[in-house]
């Protein structure tokens, strides 16, 4: 075990942001959008960030191949994973809904869902004692109601435009969604000083 | 000889002999048990599902999922004594459903009877004697969780709101947990207590002023008492300043119902040792009195080992061919009896031994490296 804080960042926009915040809060390190680098450290070599896919960020830190790292609540909700939840960076800000044409969650019998995030749709559901068919897509879950495929999704809703464009509403809202600062749960200990130093960095300018 | 011992079985033995230093008794058991045990206390039991299986006599029958179980139902202390079991054993579960049921290796200790100060810090001692076992570097943190309980308790929530509170807590999850407050009508002063205890981390004998200034009722109140207690004791086992206070630590079942700890190693990303008191395990089984104990899993230490370095299948690789077989006998024998290994066969082949030797006419030894 080396004494660098290890931090995983979610490839794309989100990660974009986390990499200015670090920055903002003095702990970040040449990250430019352009970096084909996978792996870069601060100047200090305190700390060493590397990019992956957002929703493995999660994984990369419970399994401990990474100290600590940047995810979004949509994918923590979804994996269950078992890692400590130290921040609210407040950044990606969306929420989590029921989607589908007005009047879709009143129909009668079984509900077929379409989504991305079945465990969510699935607890979600079930928390309201409603019967449901849970169609597991990986892209484009918009189209599943207009195609007949499904009653309603369950997805994350920026600003709605989308939603609107394809004459569809949110129906409920299941959570509001942000990126989270989580750390490993062995990491906290072996490397407190410097997980309690970043979230009281990050904190700060928060 | 104990080269011949695999790392894992080293560390077991080192475990039996520490255990045995302090009057714990090894224990063992059988692989099955009656499903019963399973059906009717599933509250109790970590999640991954039970392998059963009709037995030739109609039973249906459980592969232990568990051994703590098992132990308090079929052991009892008499009056006012107590039983001190050690074990090393398999148990069966599915933790992960996608990879199937697993056996999952581990060592453990119990202690029933009576649990005063003394037998509660013998306890968290000697699981911190067990990870030193292990390697240097370890951390073995302890609270009580009737301090969380009752700082809940005091927040006035409905009984379904404390498991998401609970869940946040074991996530250290500070905003997650004001989220829950406010969605639950709790705010104010007992929310932010709430979210400073779950941030407290640190040697126990430096926190348990911050505990005990937190502290807001008779649950509580009882919680750092029992920290304090313990603390006295490990100072005397001269371990106090090798265990950490994490009041955030929460247990997976409904097992641990006080005192509570997990022990981490460098290089595991997951805790190693789990353990805790379960005077509810006895409630629930129809049995007063008290019970402490804590379990090492082994099958999580495999990738702090590595691969085991290659070993040599023997001392002396004793070629055969042509050779009398009276003659090779009775220098086998001879070999062995010395102290040293052999393997006797036709050729080398793929066979690794230190050294490799023939029998000369004379039927005496002739080493050819």
């Amino acid at each position: 075990m080396t004494d660098t804080l290890d931090i995983a960042l979610p490839k794309g926009r989100l990660g974009e942001k986390v990499v200015k915040l670090l920055g903002e809060a003095g702990m970040g390190c040449e990250l430019g959008e352009d970096s084909r680098k996978l792996v870069l450290e601060s100047g200090d070599g305190s700390l060493r960030f590397f990019w992956v896919k957002p929703a493995d960020v999660p994984i990369y830190v419970e399994r401990g191949a990474a100290d600590a790292g940047v995810a979004g609540k949509d994918v923590l909700l979804e994996l269950g994973a078992d890692v400590y939840e130290l921040l609210d960076l407040g950044l990606g800000k969306c929420r989590m809904c029921v989607a589908g044409s007005p009047g879709a969650l009143e129909r009668p019998g079984v509900l077929r869902v379409a989504t991305k995030f079945v465990n969510i749709a699935t607890r979600h559901f079930q928390s309201r004692g409603r019967a449901i068919d849970i169609i597991k897509l990986n892209g484009s879950i918009e189209l599943a109601p207009i195609l007949g495929l499904s009653d309603v999704i369950v997805d994350i809703v920026e600003t709605g435009t989308t939603l609107r464009e394809n004459n569809l509403a949110v129906l409920e809202e299941i959570m509001p969604i942000s990126a989270r600062l989580i750390a490993n749960k062995a990491a906290f200990r072996f490397k407190h000083e410097k997980v309690e130093a970043l979230c009281a960095a990050l904190s700060r300018i928060l | 000889m104990d080269e011949i011992l695999s790392r894992e079985e080293r560390l077991v033995r080192e475990f039996r002999a520490l255990c045995s230093r302090f009057g714990y008794r090894p224990y063992r058991m059988s692989k099955f048990e009656e499903y019963d045990l399973y059906a009717n206390n599933r509250g109790l039991l970590p999640p991954g599902g039970v392998i059963t299986f009709t037995d030739t006599n109609g039973r249906l029958m459980a592969l232990k999922p568990d051994v703590t179980l098992s132990i308090a139902r079929n052991l009892a202390p008499g009056p006012g004594g107590s039983v001190r079991v050690f074990y090393d054993e398999s148990v069966y579960r599915a933790p992960d459903r996608q990879l199937g049921f697993q056996e999952i290796t581990q060592a453990g200790l119990e202690y029933l009877g009576e649990v005063d100060a003394y037998a509660m810090g013998e306890v968290v001692f000697l699981a911190r004697e067990s990870l030193d076992a292990i390697g240097p570097g370890g951390v073995l943190d302890v609270t009580h969780a009737g301090f969380i309980n009752g700082l809940i308790g005091a927040l006035g929530v409905s009984e379904a709101a404390r498991g998401e509170l609970l869940r946040c807590v074991s996530q250290r999850n500070a905003h997650g947990l004001r989220a829950a407050c406010a969605a639950a009508g709790a705010a104010g002063a007992p929310v932010e207590r709430l979210c400073r205890a779950v941030s407290l981390y640190g040697p126990l004998s430096e926190n348990l002023a911050a505990l005990a200034e937190m502290s807001v009722n008779s649950e509580t109140e009882n919680a750092v008492r029992t920290l304090t207690e313990l603390a006295a004791v490990l100072r005397g086992f001269g371990a106090l300043g090798r265990v950490n206070l994490d009041a955030a630590i929460t247990s997976d079942t409904d097992y641990y119902d006080g005192l509570v700890f997990k022990g981490y190693i460098p290089g595991v990303p997951a805790a190693v040792l789990s353990g805790g008191r379960y005077d509810r395990v006895l409630e629930r089984m129809g049995r007063g009195g008290g019970a402490i104990g804590f379990a090492l899993y082994l099958n999580l230490l495999e990738r702090l080992y590595g691969r085991e370095p290659e070993e040599f299948a023997a001392d002396v690789l004793l070629l055969s061919a042509g050779a009398p077989p009276e003659a090779l006998a009775a220098a086998a024998r001879a070999l062995a009896a010395g102290g040293g290994s052999v393997l006797v066969q036709r050729a080398a082949g793929s066979a690794r031994c230190r050294r490799t030797a023939r029998l000369n006419d004379e039927g005496g030894l002739e080493y050819l490296d």
